[in-house]
Formats: structure tokens, C-alpha cells, sequence
């Protein structure tokens, strides 16, 4: 069984390392993939650019998605997933600071798995993020890769 | 100034339909001439009858026998008017014709009498006849009464020709021939004046159709536009709350976390004094996060659409008192709530309108051992008033102005917490509401907020 992987979407680099402090300090997620924008998302998910050469099928157990992203905006990049049959399958949690009903509605109608407003305070962030990495990495069951 | 008047008072010549204006102006010139004619001739004729009535006087041999027909007829013209005002339709050009008709043929009937040739009776007969002819086949019914009374002339002028004055050139044939004239001629400018009437009732209307037409299509074209300015603005408004939301979070986050991170992996090598202020740093930016989400809930209670149902405002009183209670269960707070109040408002503002109130009542008064909160509603003439009181630090009235303005504070937020934006965002609900609110306080007594929901009935009638 392959690592669990989280592909963590996010460009900007504090919530980045305070996603990833959060995720360490439980020992949740060991493998966690960070893309910057939506472009290098989808080259990841695609194996294209980048990544070229990557195995497709093994798929990250979760994505953790911000909606604000340079190049492809996140609510692009959930589109393009969920309309790839290899990536249908791929947990999506979309992490983002917007708590506009518009991008939640907008969110789940492209097929997000979970929409997490990112909290202000540091120990909700925390706690937040956490939970979320229990939850998905631990908790849930995704298809076996092939 | 009505718009009848305005149009009126317009130029015609500035009226787009040119054709119905030219027609228009004809109408009105002829008309006048033709009233002014008329005028004459009724002297004229008054004179006459004045005249033969004293000749009369004094030969009563040859006297009354005349004036029996020309009054019979006369009075047939008059009753004939009065039809054709009524029935008067839209103007032609064949009023005037008519009017010009009979003219024609009443001069020739004088220069016939004057000639000593005939009474001129016969003349005027053959000007009715042609007068009939001309307008029965432009039909209205009030026309077929000017036929009749055509027909009626040419009885009452035969009876005077055949009767006792057939070749003779006596004064008193006159006054049947005149009257008849006269009477004709004045109803024909009569029933062109009432078509000249219709006509300009018809121009004013279609012109006052043309320009309602024409002011509808600038107003919808109005509303079109500045519904697209609004759209937009709302907008932007949207793309601002959304980039608030976003981007000023973020660096609030950043600022939390590190700080965060900092005292926790890093405790060990940190002054007692570094530590403080980071907790600081971290309350401040908490303290910001909660005035940005307080700020787009503000403009949220703006932009939402007003759905107006009956709410029980007692019951969701009561929801906000319990939880409130529930929250801080260290105090003691006695809540006095008026029972089975409703009103048509909108739910999930109302909801928000009132825990806004409530829980400004529930702070404020958290220094007073025993706190009162009490919720009513009091009939003021024919609104309905409802009250939120309490017994807590109060205001003083001077400073009542800047109680509801959004980031005003008359409290230090040592004492008390919150960001100013509570009863600013309950004077946006209940002004969108139509309704106004109010507060009234003492130092150290309390203050009551009052607010309506409604629009003041005066207003609705």
C-alpha cells in the first residue's frame, strides 16, 4: 500500500507551513505533495509538465484545495478533476479563506468533497486542519490503487 | 401644470405629425373667421326681427303671422345644435366646407332679395338643399338631424313663399330667410367649433400618448440602465466582500500562526515578556478577524433579498434569551418577555436584528448583579413599537448619535468587548424594513432600544 499522500493546494506559503506544522505535529500525513498554483495542480494530477512520467493511478488520498490561486483558480482546477474519469474518484476538500455562499454552493455543484473555511485563529486553524487530516487519511476509505 | 395644458401651450409646429397640424391650424383660422361671421350675421338678424317686430307693432294687419315659422325654425336650428355638440366627431376639413356652404349661399339668397327679384326664400332653398346633400354622406347622426332640419327649412320657407309674400319685396319676408341664415351659419360654425374641439382634444391626446409613449421608453430605458449600474455596483460590492474575505484573512492567519508556532517550539528560548506580546499580537489579530467577519456580515444584511413572513418575534426572543442565558450561566439575568408578539418582517434578518439587540442589552448590563432585559411593544399611534430595555451601563444621551454608526464605540473595549457593529447592523435591518429605530439612555440606568418594523402607516395611505 502506497503512502498515504496529501496534495496540498495552496500558494500562499504561510498557510502552507502552517498546514504542514499542523499536519506534522499530529503525525497524521508524512507524504504531503505542495502545488502553488492551479497549473502546477493539474500538471501533478495530469502527470504532465513538471510531472511528467508520474504514475496517474496513484492517486493523493486527498486534495486539499484553496479556491484563490494564481493561473487556474481552484473551482477550475475541481472542474477539470471531476471531469477526468481517472481523477472522479480523488477526494477533493476545498481549504480556503472565502466563506462567500457563491464559492460553497459553486464548490459542491463541481463535486467537492468538504468545503473548510480556514479559520483566523491559530489554534482553530490548527484544530481545523488537523481534523481534516484525521478525517481523510485516516478515517476514510479510498479505492484500492491499481 | 397638466400636461394637457403644457401640450397646449406647445408649439405645434414642433409636433413630429405635421400633417394633422397643418390640418389643425386650418380648422382653427377658418373657424374663427367663420365664428366671427356668425357674429355678424346674428346682428344682423337681431336687428331685422327688432326691426320688423316694431313694424309689426304698428300694421298688426300683416304682424305676428311671420314670426310663427322663423321662431319654429330657429328653435329646430338651436335643438340641432345642441345634438351636433354632442355628437360633434373628430375634425375634417368639411365642417368648414359646410359652414363656407351655407355662406355662399346666403349671400346669394340676400342679393336675390335685394335684387327685388324674389323673398330669396328660394334661393336659400336651393343653398339648404345643396348644404343637405353635402352632408349626409359624411353620416353622423347628428348630421342626419341637420338633414331634418333642412327638411323643416324648406316646409316653414315654402309656407312663407306660397302664403301671401310670392313676388313681393316686403321687409317682413326677411326675417325667416335671415333667420334661417343666421341660424344656419351659426350652427355650421357651431359644429365645426365642437369638431375644432374634438380635433384639438384628438391632437392633444395622441400628442400627450406620444409623449407618454415616449417618456415610458426613456424610463424603461432608464430603469434598464440604472438596473445594470446597480448590478454592477453590486457587483464590485460582492468581488470586495469576496476579496475582504479572502485576503485579509490570510495575513490575520499568518500573523496567529507563526505567533503561535513561535511560543510553542520556541517557548523555552523566549523573555516572559516576549511571550506576552505575542499573546497580544495574537488577541489583535483575532480581534481584526472578528471585525472582518462582523464587516461582510454588515454588508450581507445589506445585500440579501427581503422575504416578509408572520414571525413570532416572542418566540425568537425567548431562542436568543436561553442561548444567551446558557452562554454566560456565572450571571444572573432576569428576562422579561412580552408574549405572543407577531409581525410580518423578514425571518433571518429579524433573527439577526434582535441577537444583535439582545445581546448588546446581555453585554452591557454584565456589571449589574441583578440584570433586567426586557423585551415589548408599545402602540404609538398606529405603529407598533417594539423595545428591547436594560438596567445596564446606559449612554449619555449626547452621545446618542454614534449609537448605531458602525465602528462607533461609547464603551473602551476593556470594559467592554465587541467591535461597534452590532446596533449597525439593526438600524440596516430594520431601515430596510422601512421601519426606524431608536435608543434612549442614562448613565448608569440602562438604555432602551426601540424599533419598528413597518413602514409608518401614514405613509401607506
Amino acid at each position: 500500500m502506497t503512502e498515504p499522500t496529501v496534495l496540498l493546494v495552496e500558494d500562499d506559503p504561510n498557510d502552507e507551513l502552517l498546514t504542514i506544522r499542523a499536519l506534522r505535529k499530529e503525525n497524521i500525513a508524512n507524504h504531503i505533495v505542495v502545488v502553488r498554483d492551479g497549473q502546477e495542480a493539474l500538471d501533478y494530477l495530469f502527470a504532465t509538465g513538471a510531472y511528467a512520467g508520474r504514475n496517474l493511478a496513484v492517486l493523493p488520498h486527498v486534495m486539499l484545495l484553496d479556491l484563490k490561486l494564481p493561473k487556474v483558480n481552484g473551482l477550475e482546477v475541481l472542474a477539470r478533476v471531476r471531469g477526468d474519469d481517472r481523477l472522479s474518484t480523488l477526494p477533493v476538500v476545498i481549504l480556503t479563506s472565502s466563506a462567500m455562499d457563491r464559492d460553497i454552493v459553486e464548490g459542491y455543484r463541481l463535486g467537492a468533497n468538504g468545503y473548510v473555511q480556514k479559520p483566523v485563529g491559530a489554534d482553530e486553524f490548527r484544530d481545523a486542519v488537523q481534523r481534516l487530516g484525521l478525517y481523510w487519511l485516516l478515517v476514510n476509505k479510498v479505492p484500492a490503487s491499481s | 401644470m397638466p400636461a394637457t395644458l403644457r401640450l397646449a401651450a406647445a408649439d405645434a409646429d414642433s409636433y413630429p405629425d405635421s400633417d394633422a397640424v397643418r390640418a389643425y391650424m386650418l380648422v382653427q383660422t377658418r373657424a374663427i373667421l367663420l365664428s366671427r361671421a356668425s357674429a355678424v350675421v346674428w346682428t344682423i338678424l337681431a336687428a331685422i326681427v327688432i326691426f320688423s317686430a316694431a313694424k309689426a307693432w304698428f300694421e298688426p294687419a300683416t304682424g305676428y303671422l311671420w314670426y310663427g315659422p322663423a321662431l319654429a325654425l330657429a328653435l329646430i336650428q338651436v335643438v340641432m345644435l345642441g345634438l351636433l355638440r354632442q355628437h360633434a366627431t373628430t375634425s375634417r376639413l368639411e365642417g368648414v366646407l359646410l359652414a363656407d356652404t351655407c355662406a355662399v349661399c346666403a349671400l346669394i339668397a340676400w342679393l336675390g332679395i335685394a335684387a327685388g327679384r324674389t323673398t330669396g326664400a328660394d334661393f336659400f332653398l336651393i343653398g339648404l338643399a345643396i348644404n343637405t346633400a353635402a352632408i349626409v354622406p359624411w353620416g353622423p347622426r347628428s348630421q342626419a338631424w341637420l338633414a331634418m332640419g333642412a327638411a323643416a327649412a324648406i316646409v316653414g320657407n315654402a309656407y312663407v313663399v306660397n302664403g301671401a309674400l310670392f313676388g313681393s319685396l316686403d321687409f317682413r319676408t326677411f326675417v325667416p330667410a335671415v333667420v334661417l341664415i343666421g341660424a344656419s351659419i351659426y350652427t355650421s360654425s357651431m359644429l365645426e367649433s365642437a369638431r375644432l374641439r374634438s380635433a384639438r382634444a384628438d391632437l392633444l391626446r395622441e400628442r400627450a400618448e406620444a409623449e407618454t409613449r415616449e417618456l415610458n421608453a426613456t424610463l424603461e430605458q432608464r430603469v434598464v440602465d440604472r438596473t445594470a449600474e446597480l448590478r454592477a455596483a453590486n457587483q464590485e460590492l460582492e468581488a470586495f466582500a469576496h476579496s475582504v474575505s479572502h485576503d485579509l484573512r490570510a495575513p490575520l492567519r499568518a500573523m496567529n500562526g507563526l505567533s503561535q508556532a513561535l511560543v510553542e517550539d520556541h517557548a523555552e528560548s523566549l523573555h516572559e515578556d516576549a511571550r506576552d506580546y505575542l499573546q497580544r499580537i495574537r488577541a489583535e489579530a483575532t480581534r481584526l478577524g472578528e471585525l472582518i467577519d462582523d464587516l461582510l456580515r454588515l454588508s450581507r444584511v445589506t445585500r440579501t433579498v427581503m422575504t416578509r413572513s408572520d414571525v413570532d418575534l416572542s418566540a425568537l426572543v425567548s431562542e436568543i434569551a436561553e442561548r444567551l442565558r446558557t452562554s454566560r450561566p456565572d450571571r444572573d439575568v432576569v428576562f422579561t418577555i412580552a408574549g405572543g408578539l407577531h409581525e410580518h418582517c423578514d425571518g433571518p434578518l429579524v433573527r439577526v436584528l434582535l441577537q444583535n439587540v439582545l445581546e448588546n442589552a446581555f453585554k452591557f448590563s454584565q456589571k449589574t448583579p441583578v440584570a433586567r432585559i426586557e423585551f415589548g411593544c408599545e402602540q404609538h399611534g398606529r405603529d407598533r413599537r417594539y423595545f428591547v430595555r436594560d438596567n445596564g451601563v446606559g449612554f449619555e444621551m449626547k452621545f446618542v448619535d454614534k449609537v448605531f454608526g458602525a465602528f462607533e464605540r461609547l464603551h473602551s473595549s476593556a470594559d467592554f468587548e465587541g467591535t461597534g457593529i452590532g446596533l449597525a447592523t439593526a438600524d440596516r435591518i430594520v431601515r430596510r424594513h422601512g421601519g426606524m429605530i431608536s435608543a434612549e439612555g442614562e448613565p448608569g440606568k440602562g438604555a432602551t432600544i426601540r424599533f419598528t418594523l413597518c413602514p409608518a402607516r401614514e405613509d401607506l395611505s
